[in-house]
């Protein structure tokens, strides 16, 4: 246990795997940690310098 | 962008206390919007349809959300090969989601 209501639980054991599950309520959040990493690189791209021709080259077609 | 553009029945759900911090009750008084990368290639051009802006513009209240739903990717590519097709291209692009 997680304080009073978040659970953890092993869902499965296989050889060198262990499947873990979260039991939370609806109002906590639970991601796994590669989408968080996957979201914040595509914020810092999509706030990088934009590649003027690109978007020229879009917005004529 | 418009989320609405690429997925014309693009549908979010959120968590009340998220309703709560952007100060309103139901969806429908925020804006929803989907940032953009724009890289070199434009075959690359996405947007992220996983964790879209809302912004609550009368208040000046913004928070980019993290959807539940995994069918909505992080990396939706806007260069399609099936240009217009709506279900087509939503389906081709479920399987980019990491």
């Amino acid at each position: 246990m997680i304080g009073d209501d978040i659970e953890v639980k092993v869902l499965d054991l296989k050889e060198s795997q262990v499947k873990l599950g979260i039991v939370a309520p609806k109002s906590v959040a639970v991601h796994r940690r590669e989408v968080y990493l996957a979201i914040q690189s595509e914020n810092t791209q999509a706030a990088s310098a934009a590649q003027i021709d690109t978007i020229t080259d879009l917005i004529q077609r | 962008m418009d989320p609405a553009v690429v997925v014309p029945d693009y549908r979010i759900e959120i968590r009340p206390a998220e309703l709560s911090e952007l100060a309103v009750t139901s969806i429908g008084e925020l804006d929803v919007y989907t940032l953009v990368v724009v890289p070199e290639d434009k075959r690359k051009v996405r947007t992220n349809l996983r964790a879209p802006i809302l912004i609550n513009a009368k208040l000046r209240l913004a928070k980019q959300a993290l959807l539940d739903r995994s069918d909505y990717p992080i990396q939706f590519f806007l260069a399609q090969p099936h240009q217009g097709q709506g279900q087509a291209r939503e389906a081709s692009n479920a399987g980019l989601n990491p």
